[in-house]
């Protein structure tokens, strides 16, 4: 339920006070009053009003797509709209090859052979200071450097928290819905590729074998059918992201199907009437 | 210009190669343009457009008295952008937003004296050689994912001139039946429409990604791949009156300098239509309501 700033929560006593929350006095005691417009969250005892748009607020455990902005002396620095730029430690990236080793004075001086000044990545928010900057880690095989793909921005707020934030759609793309807005599409590695790192070399180690995997899909330029399908999942999430509706794999899908069932051409796909067309009959889960 | 990983700009290139862009346009093709006038109705002329989701230009057109004092042209029309750093992403500093503001007025304010100097004391001049009309169109950039938006800039300045009227005025002769002063009658009815003919021009810029691939209306990351960018200003009558190359190591050969001309008259032809027409849609809607206010979408949208 939206609330506006000033607008009344409740008179009951016993609740706490949380963010976009204030107590104001009334002849009956005191009331929770909103100074905030949004929505409101209800914890067992606690309330707070979550505003509608907002500068992405890094959460524990958020999975993220950032762009590096500075390559400094232990670490790096990455733009993830948000209020401020995220912390990236060089102690909290895989070391190419899986290796797992302290960092020596050698890494340090190569940082840059890792991720340069504008490259992508996906990490994880692992931990955020007391001034509110995030701080990142990509200790996992499947986060690190995007390539071969597209970026789109969308506000922030229209991603929720999901189950699985890589999304693999049927017809042959990856999508990577950072909840900071930042939504990575690329085409999906095929499988035969899977199974030919597996017949070359059983025995390898699983991060060298997703690392070899990871540059063959950088290296191999993409076919006029997968840039297609690319560029109509980018527009269906533009129409999701221009009508406010939240970002998540069934709404992506509908968009899609849609547009490919009323034969809308790509680029028609962000023309005002197709936006119509497009989000007449889309049902938003809460 | 925006600042975009390699593997980004690989990826933009290879995919122009195969004629797909990233939102499925085709290289001469727009985003989708929404183009309004008569938004402030303190100004003599304004307009507003905005391209897609992420470009969005407002234009206020003052004619103001004043005297002759045997200078040139420059008197009829004045042109000023203001491109704030609060309209764009990109960190640009302080000197290159003046840099780029200034190389946007001083190119649309060349393009249109270029073509129109014939014109413009018939329309302007209210006692010829000494006093006539200047024209301040003041650009406002209200957001931008271009680094040099001079398309936008120059079809709102274009719009905003087509719709800008000029007060009315009468001439008072002196004893010897010279013209000396004159009153500016305050009647909307005696104010006229400014009408420059198909001489106003309008500014499309060709973005060179590689050989090859030669771009209408760039998107953030074509503009970061971009060799290099070049301006063509098309006149209504489709004469090409002016083309200005503004950055970018690259180079273009003598084919695809013809390439873009042809690319920027065919693109404007398809535009000046329905410019023109934005002006008298909305003149006749006002008028079949006389009663109400001017229904505007405006800056609230």
């Amino acid at each position: 339920s939206l609330v506006v700033p000033g607008q009344p929560i409740t008179s009951e006593q016993g609740y706490l006070r949380g963010h976009g929350t204030y107590f104001q006095d009334i002849e009956s005691g005191s009331q929770l009053v909103a100074s905030m417009a949004g929505q409101i969250e209800r914890v067992n005892k606690l309330i707070s009003v979550k505003p509608v748009s907002s500068r992405y607020l890094g959460e524990i455990g958020d999975l993220i797509v950032g762009r590096i902005t500075a390559v400094e002396s232990k670490r790096w620095k990455c733009d993830i709209n948000g209020q401020k730029d995220a912390v990236l430690q060089l102690a909290s990236v895989n070391l190419p090859g899986g290796v797992q080793r302290m960092r020596t004075y050698e890494d340090q001086l190569q940082m840059r052979s890792l991720y340069m000044e504008h490259d992508l990545i996906s990490a994880e928010v692992q931990n955020v200071n007391a001034d509110g900057t995030p701080s990142l880690h990509t200790r996992s095989l499947k986060y690190g450097k995007l390539e071969n793909g597209q970026l789109l921005i969308v506000p922030s707020s229209l991603i929720k928290r999901l189950a699985q934030h890589y999304i693999s759609f049927p017809f042959g793309i990856d999508v990577i819905l950072g909840r900071n807005g930042y939504i990575w599409i690329t085409r999906r590695m095929p499988d035969e590729w899977k199974e030919q790192e597996e017949d070359h070399d059983e025995a390898a180690p699983l991060a060298e074998t997703l690392q070899r995997l990871r540059v063959r899909h950088a290296t191999t330029p993409m076919l006029k059918n997968d840039l297609h399908k690319i560029a109509r999942v980018r527009n269906s999430i533009d129409v999701l992201s221009r009508v406010g509706a939240l970002i998540y794999p069934e709404s992506i899908l509908h968009v899609y199907r849609k547009s490919e069932e009323l034969g809308i051409a790509i680029k028609d796909m962000l023309k005002p009437a197709g936006i119509l067309k497009l989000t007449e009959d889309l049902i938003v889960q809460e | 210009m925006a600042d975009i990983s390699e593997a980004e700009k690989l990826f933009v290139k290879h995919s122009c190669s195969l004629g797909v862009r990233n939102d499925g346009r085709n290289t001469t093709d727009f985003r989708s343009i929404a183009v309004e006038t008569d938004i402030f109705p303190h100004c003599n002329g304004s307009s507003r457009v905005s391209i897609g989701n992420s470009i969005d230009v407002v234009c206020g057109v003052k004619v103001v008295v004043t005297e002759l004092s045997g200078k040139s042209d420059d008197m009829y029309i004045n042109v000023t952008v203001e491109l704030p750093p609060s309209a764009s992403n990109n960190r640009l500093d302080e000197k290159r937003q003046q840099e780029v503001s200034s190389y946007i007025s001083d190119s649309i304010k060349s393009a249109i004296l270029q073509s129109c100097n014939q014109i413009l004391p018939g329309q302007l001049d209210i006692i010829p050689g000494k006093f006539c009309w200047t024209i301040h169109a003041d650009i406002q950039v209200l957001e931008t994912d271009s680094a040099c938006p001079i398309d936008p800039c120059s079809w709102a300045a274009y719009a905003a001139l087509r719709c800008t009227t000029i007060p009315g005025t009468e001439v008072f002769s002196g004893e010897t039946g010279v013209a000396e002063d004159f009153d500016v009658t305050g009647d909307a009815a005696d104010a006229s429409a400014f009408d420059p003919g198909s001489r106003l021009p309008i500014c499309i810029t060709i973005t060179k990604i590689q050989a090859g691939c030669l771009l209408l209306d760039p998107s953030l990351e074509e503009e970061a791949c971009a060799e290099c960018t070049v301006t063509i200003a098309v006149c209504g009558d489709g004469v090409c009156c002016g083309i200005k190359k503004l950055g970018g190591a690259g180079s273009l050969s003598v084919a695809e300098i013809t390439t873009c001309l042809q690319n920027a008259q065919l693109a404007a032809q398809s535009m000046f239509p329905q410019l023109d027409n934005i002006c008298a849609v909305t003149k006749e809607e006002d008028a079949m309501h006389p009663d109400r206010p001017p229904v505007r979408v405006g800056l609230l949208a």
